[in-house]
């Protein structure tokens, strides 16, 4: 069966928790911000809706006076800008048919690794859009992105695959393919694990990794075993970047 | 200006009335290398009286770059990292800010202090005016994952602060567990 890549359907409730709509004065400012579209943005933009609101009711200023220009400029955290509600990892121990997603809160997205096994791909697009991949072999097509830390942003080290959290903010998304016998492990700094359901004769399941705003999700796809890596990156629009590889200047 | 060594404070709003925008700057130099490089991080930590972190939504760094009631924020410009803090909007259950650096413990390795130095911290008004810098001291930071650079704290009606330089060699998680947060 083929893989359905279509956007992810905002518009069903489930996705969403119905909370009372505030008062229809506050309204106007206190409405839902629901991604207008679920693809994978780096920042997702949010678009006004009378619909479903996870605001709060009131505002709720931290300080009733006193507030500097700078400190009024700056964005206030609130739950509206957080996406729907998802599963944590102290929730999931396997991600598959029944459990398919789950979304680190803002420290478990940001620090150390995140340690996949059991990869023998990945593949990654930058928030430049530029794409690679590396297989656990040390093969690499497409284009590494080196971080400031001189580490790939995604790459392998031994039989495992990393993710730099420090850099987590310059990662739009990653996929992670397991072709051996054992399960994709997913670890992150505080030794927390999840691992990917094994699949049946005919589909496996990949590992998708999405960062929405700060935040990172995980995800269990079901691919068909006979894909190769090429068409299981191609499902899911991934085109890797060529690699132009620059030298020092030649003009002395 | 003010420099201070390692334990002295500094009174800022009682020698500074009106003072509410604050500019804690970090600055740092690292030996570069071709291989992977240590990443510091600041990290400010809001506690309450006990000392200990009031929620881990009381955490500022780069990846929760404000905290929820809006007083300490991040920013990125004249100094290598830069967090506002505006006292006025401090709530009144936060006692005090720390604000340690980590190095990223990335499981490839440069995950300590040795290859860093002219370390500081220093605290500035909102429009740059510096008040009080500390330079911390070298030494042998084999061992060292986290420094604890300084900590703003509240003395009777007025804010202070106190340069520190104590390292942790338990890494983030000793900061988790002192400071009782999730890391």
């Amino acid at each position: 069966m083929a893989l359905n890549n279509s956007p992810v359907r905002t518009d069903i409730g489930y996705l969403r928790r119905r909370v009372r709509p505030a008062p229809a004065a506050e309204s106007a400012a206190l409405v839902s911000t629901a991604p207008e579209n679920a693809a994978p943005e780096p920042e997702p933009r949010r678009a006004a809706s009378a619909g479903l609101s996870l605001a709060p009711a009131t505002p709720g200023p931290a300080s009733p006076a006193g507030t500097a220009p700078v400190a009024a400029a700056r964005p206030v955290v609130s739950p509206d800008s957080l996406p729907f509600p998802a599963p944590t990892i102290d929730d999931v121990r396997e991600l598959g048919h029944s459990e398919p997603v789950l979304r680190l809160n803002a420290r478990e997205s940001a620090v150390g690794s995140l340690i996949v096994s059991g990869a023998d791909v990945a593949v990654w697009e930058d928030a430049d859009r530029v794409t690679g991949s590396a297989n656990a072999a040390g093969d690499l097509a497409g284009t590494p992105v080196t971080t400031s830390g001189n580490r790939p942003l995604v790459g392998f080290d031994e039989a495992d695959a990393v993710v730099s959290l420090r850099h987590v903010q310059e990662l739009r998304r990653a996929l992670f393919v397991a072709r051996g016998p054992h399960p994709l492990g997913v670890q992150i700094f505080d030794g927390s694990t999840v691992t990917t359901a094994r699949g049946d004769d005919s589909r496996m399941f990949v590992l998708y990794l999405l960062r929405i705003g700060n935040l990172i999700e995980l995800r269990a796809e079901p691919v068909d075993r006979t894909l190769s890596d090429d068409a299981i990156l191609q499902q899911f629009g991934f085109t890797l970047t060529p690699h132009v590889v620059t030298r020092e200047s030649r003009s002395r | 200006m003010n420099t201070l060594i390692p334990g002295a404070n500094a009174a800022l709003t009682a020698e500074n009335p009106g003072l509410t925008d604050l500019m804690v700057g970090f600055g740092w130099e690292i030996i570069p290398s071709r291989g992977p490089q240590a990443e510091l991080v600041p990290l400010a930590i809001l506690c309450d009286a006990h000392g200990k972190s009031l929620s881990n939504d009381h955490l500022v760094f780069f990846n929760q770059i404000v905290s929820q009631d809006g007083s300490v924020g991040f920013r990125d410009d004249r100094d290598v990292e830069e967090i506002d803090v505006d006292l006025a909007r401090v709530p009144a259950d936060v006692s005090k800010i720390v604000f340690v650096v980590y190095v990223d413990p990335d499981v490839r390795g440069a995950v300590n202090f040795s290859s860093v130095r002219s370390a500081y911290v220093r605290v500035a008004t909102g429009d740059n005016r510096e008040l009080v810098r500390f330079v911390l001291p070298a030494g042998e930071n084999r061992t060292i994952n986290v420094l604890m650079f300084g900590e703003l704290y509240r003395h009777r009606d007025d804010w202070k602060f106190r340069a520190l330089g104590q390292g942790y060699s338990t890494g983030l998680a000793g900061v988790a567990a002192d400071f009782r947060i999730d890391l």
